[in-house]
């Protein structure tokens, strides 16, 4: 059986994972030929974001903050 | 060494379990949420697979992610960058959609699973398309295609691939065809046109493609052109979808075709505008065709191999399969019968067994049946719980009792053994019925599986059988026995197999191996001891919208739903009884 963690500790190793992925993300975009380094600030940003909307999702009392700012 | 295979998040979810390089469980998340395609974390699924192996997701040494999010993110931005300004409606939605969960699937794998991200592993979504095409397939050295929507960045792509069991395992994917050029999405896009669901309805279109003629073929060559590479490239001012979340084709594409089919109204084919749908189906249908098996020739031609893998969505294409057998010069055609995304979960699986992990090959076993099994003490229950008459029989008992019925034009639900892998009912789960019967496919159309009546049905033959009733190119029956090929059926028996013979006189017959599934084709012997012709008529047990049914219970609940007279699970039989029912509507009434 696959033991059910709350959605907290959950969206928790979500965000911390997120990090590794953004990583790969712009260590692929340095490395690749077609000259996109300079997509590399906009992926961070558009990572962070989804990084906080996660952590939206899965902290309540956070939620309206961060809700707000969008 | 344990390895769990995992596709999800875009269409048709799945896992499946490799234990020392043999794949002991895969099963689409479908057959168990009852969703159809249901795309979600395939939770559902990822539990089963381990539950037969009596495993914990700890005691996984790897879990493998059919496809790379960070790639297919880099892809789905670039492309609204460069649609800019068009894309602008886009953007929110498909940002929306990539960062809430689909970009962070290490993340979610290890909360979901409690594993380690450091197990979590990835590889390209065509290379799980070809994994699951070559390295499941009984040959040591093939060509390998793969062509589908889109992966990462690639829609089609050709390698080569090389096994030896106990040997070491190499895929060599050579070229490719990137994004927003797709086969699968010039496809799909007559699919959403012609008004059916797009990733379902496109072997809608095929069936279709039979009642029309290609009167549009040299409109679709503009628009699917080929290269001087030999390669093909779409004029994307008809199309859409890489500027759009919802939308497949453009408004050049409704001026030079017309309005789109309106999904609410019939097909009717007596008319003008049915016929013209008709015509545009066989149209792409055509041109499709004419491209693949080119690109499949000039595969032939570079590696001069003589078997070719095929995965990838398009392989789903019967009848494009059929001509690149005849056409391409390859002796041997191999289509998993999962070549779409769930069987990406086992290709990306194996190929992590055999390449991430440099493990010797072993040769899997040749059937697609790897899900669930039939606990036939679960009609017994519910036949009892409802009043109906069960029976157990004996394998003898229960072929004869089958034959009589169905000889007698009923149509009998068959459940045995595990569920199929993959789209295609091949045995275990299907719904059998007289194939000689033309009113058979109307009646089976209308009141049992409420679907399009121009849609046909399949006929299951024996191999050894298969050639006197079908045309089988060389290699024609392997293409047929995941139920891949769309063959003509002879002539002279067009007429005795009217309900499985497709207006344009083929048939995608399943060629039936005797060790593959001994109870469906001892019943196929039988029958034909008792009709002169061993074949059935094959359709998967499901409703219309409905997947295949996996549980005895579901199999229950559509047989009483559909007006089906036979329920067989295994060793236990149910028969509806007509007058009883009739009898029980009276007294309601």
């Amino acid at each position: 059986m696959i033991g059910r963690k709350g959605r907290l500790r959950r969206q928790l190793i979500i965000v911390g994972s997120a990090p590794g992925t953004i990583v790969d993300l712009v260590r692929g975009m340095w490395r690749s030929p077609g000259g996109r380094r300079w997509m590399i600030p906009l992926v961070i940003f558009l990572c962070s974001v989804g990084v906080i909307l996660t952590l939206a999702a899965g902290v309540e009392a956070l939620a309206p903050f961060i809700y707000s700012i969008f | 060494m344990k390895i769990l295979g995992i596709s999800s998040f875009y269409h048709d979810a799945a896992a499946a379990l490799l234990i020392d390089g043999l794949p002991v469980a895969a099963v689409q998340e479908e057959r168990l949420s009852r969703r159809k395609n249901d795309a979600g974390f395939p939770v559902r699924a990822i539990e089963w697979c381990l539950g037969q192996a009596a495993l914990e997701p700890q005691e996984l040494d790897a879990v493998i992610f059919y496809e790379r999010p960070a790639l297919k993110f880099d892809r789905v931005l670039m492309t609204l960058l460069r649609g800019f300004p068009h894309s602008w409606r886009a953007f929110p939605k498909a940002m929306n959609n990539m960062l809430g969960e689909k970009l962070w699937v290490r993340g979610v794998i290890a909360a979901q699973l409690a594993v380690s991200a450091r197990r979590v592993h990835f590889t390209d979504h065509h290379l799980s398309h070809a994994a699951a095409a070559f390295l499941t397939a009984p040959t040591e050295s093939a060509a390998i295609l793969t062509a589908d929507g889109v992966g990462e960045w690639a829609t089609l792509t050709l390698g080569r691939g090389r096994k030896k069991a106990g040997g070491a395992t190499t895929i060599d994917l050579m070229r490719e065809v990137r994004f927003p050029h797709s086969l699968g999405l010039f496809y799909s896009a007559f699919t959403a046109y012609l008004g059916f669901k797009v990733n379902e309805g496109e072997y809608k279109v095929m069936g279709l493609a039979a009642y029309g003629k290609p009167r549009w073929a040299r409109e679709m060559r503009r628009i699917l052109q080929r290269t001087d590479d030999g390669a093909f490239a779409l004029d994307l001012a008809y199309f859409d979808y890489h500027r759009a979340v919802d939308a497949a084709y453009s408004k050049a594409f409704i001026d030079l075709f017309g309005p789109p089919r309106d999904h609410f109204e019939p097909i009717d084919l007596s008319t003008a505008l049915g016929q013209h749908y008709a015509d545009i189906a066989a149209s792409a249908q055509l041109v499709l065709e004419e491209v693949i098996v080119d690109i499949a020739t000039s595969l032939h031609r570079e590696t001069g191999l003589a078997d070719l893998c095929f995965g990838g969505g398009v392989a789903l294409n019967g009848v494009a399969n059929a001509r690149i057998l005849r056409e391409a010069g390859f002796d041997r055609l191999f289509v998993p019968s999962a070549p779409g995304d769930a069987g990406c979960a086992l290709g990306a699986a194996l190929w992590a067994d055999r390449i991430l992990f440099d493990r010797p090959h072993r040769d899997c076993p040749d059937h697609p049946f790897w899900g669930p099994a039939v606990v036939s003490d679960d009609l017994a229950r519910l036949a009892a719980e409802d009043g109906f008459p069960f029976a157990r029989l004996s394998a003898a008992e229960r072929i004869d009792q089958v034959v009589e019925a169905i000889a007698s034009g009923e149509i009998v639900g068959w459940m045995e053994g595990a569920t199929e892998f993959g789209p295609r009912a091949l045995g275990h789960r299907s719904i059998l019925a007289d194939p000689g019967n033309a009113a058979m496919r109307a009646w089976l159309n209308r009141d049992i599986k409420f679907r399009e009546s121009f849609r046909p049905f399949a006929p299951v033959v024996p191999a050894d059988q298969a050639e006197t009733y079908f045309e089988l190119p060389p290699g024609g029956a392997r293409l047929g026995r995941f139920m891949s090929g769309v063959f003509p059926v002879r002539p002279q028996w067009r007429g005795k197999l009217a309900a499985v013979t497709h207006v344009d006189g083929t048939a995608r017959v399943q060629v039936l191996d005797r060790g593959m599934a001994p109870g469906l084709h001892a019943l196929l012997i039988a029958y034909g001891q008792r009709r002169g012709m061993p074949i059935l008529l094959n359709t998967s047990f499901n409703l219309a919208g409905d997947p295949i049914v996996t549980s005895v219970a579901e199999g229950y609940s559509t047989f009483r739903r559909a007006g089906m007279d036979m329920l067989v699970a295994d060793d236990v039989m149910v028969r509806r009884q007509r007058a009883r029912q009739e009898h029980v509507l009276e007294e309601v009434a």
